[in-house]
């Protein structure tokens, strides 16, 4: 630890006992900070955490973090939440050099450096005098980006070997909150882009399954936001909406592509699809928040008032609230977009229709919100199957 | 200078001295500890960081040994579960008075005992089954960034002291608040990666199930191929790669119609050209989502849809040669083959393996099959043999147990089949 004294002057004492008061309060601040950091789990949230506490634990008057986009050759930064982008070349500039060489670049005074730019301070009436730019390292010693603070507020008026060092430290921490936080973040694109595969392969034999999917998860999100879901739960009513006709694998062609509306036989196979996803959720070991889908996307049709199917649980108020938000969004397709050669309804017509039904098929609640809902759902729709539009194939 | 301040004030130095030691003794200790919280959430294997965290806790606190306890649930009950070490059974303590560990997370607050049999609420059982000697214990409650109890830590024995110190408990506490957060992390890591299996696995269970002869098909070639592949010394990153293509490789069998899929007997020409579609099926369909996976997984489209080209470029889709085709492609294409030949099919008994490994070679010397994968394959070939004994094991049991595997043939599910499988019954909450 750099900014550990080994002193043996006693005429320093007081001093020195200053200065340890100091290591230990930034290192106590240091480990508060990596509980805050890796706790996180979304990348934006993160960068704004770390650049927060780049400016409170170095006491600087501004920070700025950048990343390495290797495939650019660039080095980006996104200042504050929501601002715009920064992208600058690697190996050009201090940021840029540093993000690259590894190297840390102390600038006591930043006009009198030929490395500094003053563009920077021009956009704004702020005046850069001693600038610290530290690498970002990995736990394998690979440099994802660079760290950099502007101006001290307390303690003098250039950035010591102390200071240097901590904010290495910090930008140690960062790197490797950053690298979980991209490792979650693979992990769900990997989830989202297996999902999405299975709807497109199933769409392969029955071309109306992915559109449809697709609109029930949009139908849930809408209904679900005016309703209030909190996030995490939103998350798996769509995971939910995205599986919920999943046991159709196990419907036969003969039912399933039929173009004309059922009959009582063929009714009761293509009912079991309820049943079969019901199976297949259960058996896949889902786990952490998608837990729930197996318990919440089988059962769409079933009735508040009692029956419906699959046979069994859950029942009337046993049926989750998220079911019973995926059965409205459902039950809105199926009349607008039918599949079996049934009338198709309008979308005034189709909420009249589940209207009918709040408190007895449909949870009253739930059906309430259609009324603002309702005039958005054409260009819900619209909206739907011109993205699906990006990922559908055409199997023959 | 200094003889000035000493000998004017020497109390004051003296108290100086005192502070400065035990803040550079703390400074030691939290940088250690901070070195110790980068490791902590570097490691993803839950299992490998609960030993870890013990290691740390013992080498941290000068201790003898030390223990972890996790707040699970057991049976719909709240419990402190610990694991003594790897491989050995788990032990439940209940969360309530009746033991340390247990007051610890009752109560949310520390312990520190200098000898633990003046406490009843120790329990000397594990000393005398250890031939070991508890004295001093030190048991702080681990939270998490809600201020949740989620665990306890536990250290045992101060060496060289007699008993912890309140400044052992801070640090205790201050450690294992970060070992709650590298807990929770290596958790949510694992639920991920488990969720990503289940729906790759589910899918290839159930495009399999909707041909009921081919059932396990895709299980059986995924192993074969990976067993494959490490007896060709390949990386376990392009294991991972060969794995996941190896379950999505006939994913393309979705959309081949009903009629084809279970024909009984031969196919028409018309039909089998519609049964290779899905190869190429296969490859759409990834393709179309290719952009959503993360980059490492990308080439998977690529290598789940070669599996039915042949080095001399006369396979489907693409009538690909040689090295065109890429390598992990190649495996899956032998492991296919293996697994066609020793399963039994419609129209006939499944072959010897020794029958098949020459039919193997027959195809290498018509250039189909690409020599070296063969080779390696029947160096595994004792391997294989035993993993087709455990999941057709496995297939029997899930049949039983209402597993995954057991999913033999989705056309048969009905509520009346359902209830004739005890275990199928009310599986919807995952096992573990």
């Amino acid at each position: 630890m750099h900014w550990r004294m080994t002193d043996q002057d006693y005429g320093q004492l007081p001093e020195q006992v200053g200065r340890a008061e100091k290591a230990v309060q930034r290192l106590e601040l240091l480990l508060d900070t990596a509980l805050e950091l890796s706790s996180e789990r979304d990348l934006d949230r993160l960068l704004d955490r770390i650049w927060r506490r780049l400016t409170q634990v170095m006491e600087a008057e501004r920070s700025s973090l950048f990343l390495v986009d290797e495939e650019e050759g660039e080095v980006w930064s996104r200042i504050a939440q929501g601002a715009q982008e920064i992208r600058l070349p690697l190996g050009k500039g201090i940021v840029g050099t540093v993000a690259k060489t590894g190297e840390i670049i102390n600038i006591p005074d930043a006009y009198r450096d030929p490395r500094f730019n003053p563009e920077v301070d021009r956009r704004g009436d702020f005046r850069t005098r001693a600038l610290l730019t530290v690498p970002m390292k990995d736990r394998d010693d690979n440099v994802i980006g660079a760290a950099q603070v502007l101006n001290k507020r307390q303690g003098g008026e250039i950035f010591t070997r102390e200071d240097e060092a901590l904010l290495l430290a910090l930008a140690t921490l960062s790197a490797v909150a950053i690298e979980t936080v991209n490792l979650y973040q693979e992990q769900r694109e990997a989830i989202d882009a297996i999902i999405a595969g299975l709807n497109v392969g199933m769409s392969g034999r029955d071309p109306s399954y992915g559109e449809h999917v697709y609109r029930v998860e949009a139908y849930c999100l809408a209904l679900a936001e005016e309703l209030g879901v909190p996030e995490e739960e939103r998350r798996i009513l769509r995971y939910s909406a995205l599986l919920h006709d999943l046991g159709q694998i196990g419907v036969p062609d003969s039912v399933l592509l039929k173009k004309a509306p059922l009959t009582e036989d063929e009714e009761k196979e293509f009912q079991l699809h309820a049943l079969k996803t019901k199976i297949l959720l259960g058996k896949m070991g889902l786990s952490g928040e998608m837990a729930k889908v197996p318990g919440i996307a089988p059962f769409d049709h079933k009735r508040m008032d009692g029956g419906g199917y699959p046979d069994g649980p859950p029942q009337g108020d046993e049926i989750p609230f998220l079911t019973r938000i995926l059965a409205v969004a459902a039950a809105l397709d199926v009349m607008t977009c039918p599949q079996f050669g049934q009338e198709e309804l309008s979308f005034p017509r189709a909420v009249q229709e589940i209207q009918k039904e709040a408190g007895k098929a449909f949870d009253a609640k739930v059906v309430e919100p259609l009324v603002s809902v309702g005039p958005r759902l054409p260009e819900i729709r619209r909206e739907v199957e011109a993205s699906y539009g990006k990922v559908r194939v055409d199997l023959g | 200078m200094a003889k000035e301040v000493l000998t004017e004030a020497p109390e004051q130095a003296e108290a100086l001295r005192a502070r400065l030691s035990f803040l550079r003794l703390r400074a030691d200790r939290l940088a250690g500890l901070e070195q110790i919280c980068l490791e902590l959430v570097s490691e993803r294997s839950l299992e490998r960081l609960l030993a870890l965290i013990m290691e740390r806790v013992t080498q941290t606190l000068r201790a003898e040994r030390s223990s972890l306890y996790l707040v699970e649930e057991r049976e719909g009950e709240r419990m402190l579960v610990t694991r003594v070490a790897q491989g050995t059974t788990e032990i439940g303590v209940a969360i309530d008075e009746s033991s340390i560990a247990g007051s610890v997370a009752a109560t949310g607050e520390g312990i520190r005992l200098k000898d633990a049999y003046q406490d009843p609420r120790f329990d000397p059982e594990f000393d005398q089954r250890n031939d070991f000697r508890t004295r001093s214990v030190l048991a702080v409650p681990m939270r998490n960034r809600q201020g949740q109890v989620v665990g306890v830590t536990q250290a045992i024995n101060k060496v060289g002291g007699e008993t912890f110190t309140e400044e052992d408990e801070e640090i205790l506490t201050a450690f294992s608040s970060q070992a709650a957060v590298a807990i929770e992390n290596a958790r949510y890591f694992e639920e991920q990666r488990r969720t990503f299996e289940g729906l790759v696995l589910g899918q290839a269970v159930a495009v399999d199930a909707r041909d009921h002869l081919t059932s396990g098909h895709t299980l059986r070639v995924t192993e074969y191929a990976v067993q494959t592949g490490r007896q060709m010394g390949l990386l376990e990153s392009e294991l991972e790669i060969l794995r996941y293509a190896a379950l999505v490789h006939d994913q393309g069998k979705l959309s081949v119609p009903d009629y084809v899929l279970q024909k009984p007997g031969g196919l028409t020409p018309e039909e089998f050209s519609l049964m290779k579609s899905h190869a190429a099926k296969t490859e759409l369909v990834l393709n179309a989502v290719r952009h959503l996976f993360p980059r490492r997984m990308r080439r998977i489209p690529e290598i789940a849809s070669q599996h039915h080209e042949r080095l001399d470029g006369s396979g489907y889709p693409k009538g690909l040669k040689g090295e065109q085709i890429p390598l992990l492609a190649r495996i899956i294409a032998v492991a296919d083959v293996f697994d066609a030949l020793t399963s039994k099919r419609h129209y006939r008994e499944p072959a010897a393996d020794a029958d098949v490994l020459a039919i193997l070679r027959q195809e290498v010397e018509r250039n189909h099959l690409d020599a070296n994968v063969v080779d390696a394959l029947e160096a595994a070939l004792p391997h294989l043999v035993e993993t087709r004994a455990r999941l057709r094991q496995e297939e029997a049991d899930a049949e039983d147990k209402g597993g995954l595997s057991g999913i033999a043939n989705l056309h048969v599910i009905t509520p009346e089949w359902q209830e004739a499988r005890p275990g199928w019954k009310g599986t919807e909450k995952p096992p573990g």
